[in-house]
């Protein structure tokens, strides 16, 4: 039976096979995933163990187990095995990249042989789609068709359904970072999964986390500053400097124009090292700190034990001021700061440039100016902001990239309009 | 008194089911939308019938455009335009001792507005319903559920209040209707515009 948007049907049987499967238009830029929702007679999931896709293939009792296809994907739903907290379970594709789901040839989901639907597509707007439903009735199954959904893709999807995203309120739109040019078309979960499968987790938040910040199609040049004085020793020891890099080297890999980040060490003195990407990501800060003789009270060899900010940043400014992409600079301190005046000269100067500083204070304390930041006024435009992690190991990775993502992209519009950068 | 769950074409004959009947409602909800797109916009509206089954003139056809009818015995009481809020977005009152003699029968009907062009029908609707209900006493009489059980129509004549000697019948007609709102006028003489 040929379903219309809107329409239902009754289900019989207890295992019901369903395939979803698209083809890709001509002009079609992006990559589709397919995945599903249990939800509550509320609509909601009861967390986020409810979305099913690739990465998470089943629910909790095997009630519903997904697999991808080459075009689209399975759902094998044993409707007994669903719990009776789940009402629905909705259908789910998105579109990763610049196209709408205007741009597929197709999309069509069948029963096995008891209901089928393919999705009108005509002049669709959408990123995201509801594709169907099953969901019981009066004691029953039924499938309802429907090919509705949200132009902004997964986040709004996933807010819609309740699946866990920050509070924080993304900041409003721009029409500048709308116009900016799209993601390349690989996912970055199959990245992950190729290159970094121990960080294939982080896919979800840093999606989710860009585009509330609307900065899915934004690319930009993404450095990291590390603070390597002699107070970080246990920041270093405990394995929290190598799980900031590979956070922040998820988010590059989106969000860099390369994929590639430039690293700095400071101490005393400073260093630039080898690029890090996903490819050379494991065990990168245990290589830096092996890679020649420690002094005493040295973590990254010849750098001294002190910190000493301007020297770096001078070098940061300088290696960036040209750039013709906006620079994200992250900026990892544990605090004990001094070099106040120095450190106001080198943002106030920075702030000509297309160059953004993101401090985060790791584990430590007396962050002095950087927690002024925001009334520090006597500069061409706010190109900064910090936030301070107390205790890594308590805070979620959505937090976490939501914090990072704050303020950039006012900022970015900002340099934009002030012709910093084009 | 349990609600019937309507079925179509089915009778109910008000006066063994609620005999202490004089204010019906019809209360007409549905939930705003979720998805991007256009709003679903429904209306309730009705039809006061003479014998011969028409509209004695155009006055008589009560809809978002025309709130009040009959001197007040049928009362609209707003146009809700995307379903935003609980329980009932539009109802239609009417006081069954106070309508004029010459009225043989109400005719409720729900319609999407501008449903064709919205590529649009009831299906696509979260949580809507259109149900009758005792004024006074609050008790539901009858509820169906347009999402569920007219999910590929676009308009629906609900049900018909007439008069059987000096009582008053009510049938379950949940009938769809091709052709919306106009189609609907058509069939009992209002005129378009």
């Amino acid at each position: 039976m040929e379903l219309i948007s809107g329409q239902n049907t009754g289900l019989s049987g207890s295992e019901l096979v369903i395939d979803m499967n698209y083809q890709h238009g001509v002009n079609f830029a992006g990559e589709v995933d397919t995945s599903a929702f249990l939800l509550t007679n509320q609509d909601k999931v009861r967390s986020d163990s409810d979305f099913i896709f690739y990465n998470q293939p089943e629910s909790i009792n095997g009630a519903v187990v997904y697999s991808k296809t080459p075009t689209g994907g399975r759902y094998v739903v044993s409707t007994a095995k669903v719990e009776p907290t789940v009402d629905k379970i909705a259908l789910t594709m998105v579109v990763d990249g610049s196209s709408t789901v205007g741009h597929l040839a197709s999309l069509s989901l069948k029963v096995d042989g008891q209901a089928s639907f393919n999705v009108p597509l005509d002049n669709r707007s959408e990123k995201a789609l509801i594709v169907g439903l099953i969901y019981r009735h009066n004691g029953a199954w039924k499938f309802k068709a429907l090919g509705m959904g949200f132009n902004g893709g997964l986040a709004a999807l996933a807010i819609n359904y309740g699946v866990d995203v920050d509070d924080e309120p993304a900041p409003a739109p721009t029409p500048i970072l709308e116009a900016s040019k799209p993601t390349a078309g690989v996912s970055l979960e199959k990245k992950l999964q190729e290159q970094a499968p121990h960080l294939i987790n982080l896919a979800k938040p840093v999606s989710i986390s860009l585009a509330k910040h609307k900065l899915e199609h934004v690319k930009a040049k993404v450095a990291f500053v590390l603070d390597a004085s002699g107070s970080m020793t246990q920041q270093f020891k405990q394995g929290n400097v190598q799980a900031v890099l590979e956070r922040i080297t998820v988010l590059a890999t989106q969000f860099d124009d390369d994929g590639q980040m430039e690293v700095w060490g400071f101490g005393e003195r400073h260093k630039k090292y080898p690029d890090v990407s996903l490819s050379n990501i494991k065990g990168y800060i245990s290589g830096i700190q092996n890679s020649g003789k420690r002094g005493l009270f040295e973590l990254l060899p010849t750098l001294g034990g002190v910190n000493n900010e301007p020297p770096v940043m001078a070098d940061v400014i300088k290696h960036f001021k040209n750039s013709d992409e906006p620079v994200f600079v992250v900026f990892i301190t544990d605090g004990g700061i001094t070099k106040t005046r120095a450190i106001k000269d080198a943002i106030r100067e920075s702030a000509n440039y297309p160059i953004f500083w993101k401090f985060v204070g790791l584990g430590g304390h007396k962050y002095g100016i950087l927690e002024e930041l925001d009334d520090f006024t006597d500069r061409l435009l706010d190109n900064t902001d910090f936030f301070p992690i107390d205790n890594f190991k308590t805070v979620p990775d959505n937090v976490l990239y939501d914090k990072l993502l704050t303020e950039f992209s006012g900022w970015l519009a900002e340099v934009k309009r002030k012709s910093i950068i084009r | 008194m349990a609600t019937v769950s309507l079925s179509k074409g089915g009778n109910v004959s008000l006066t063994k089911t609620d005999p202490t009947m004089k204010k019906v409602l019809v209360g007409l909800g549905w939930d705003a939308r979720s998805t991007d797109g256009q709003d679903f916009d429904l209306d309730a509206s009705a039809f006061l019938l003479g014998e011969n089954s028409k509209v004695r003139s155009p006055e008589d056809f009560v809809f978002y455009n025309n709130m009040r009818a009959a001197g007040g015995a049928i009362e609209h009481t707003g146009d809700n335009r995307t379903g935003a809020g609980d329980g009932d977005d539009e109802s239609l009152k009417v006081n069954l001792d106070t309508l004029p003699a010459d009225i043989a029968k109400i005719v409720f009907v729900v319609t999407i507005h501008d449903a064709t062009a919205r590529s649009q029908n009831f299906g696509q609707v979260s949580g809507a319903f259109i149900r009758l209900v005792n004024e006074e006493s609050g008790k539901e009489i009858i509820r169906f559920d347009l999402s569920e059980d007219a999910s590929t129509e676009t308009a629906m004549l609900f049900a018909e209040l007439y008069r059987h000697g000096s009582e008053w019948k009510f049938k379950a007609v949940a009938q769809g209707y091709k052709g919306g709102l106009s189609s609907v006028c058509a069939e009992y003489g209002v005129s378009a515009n």
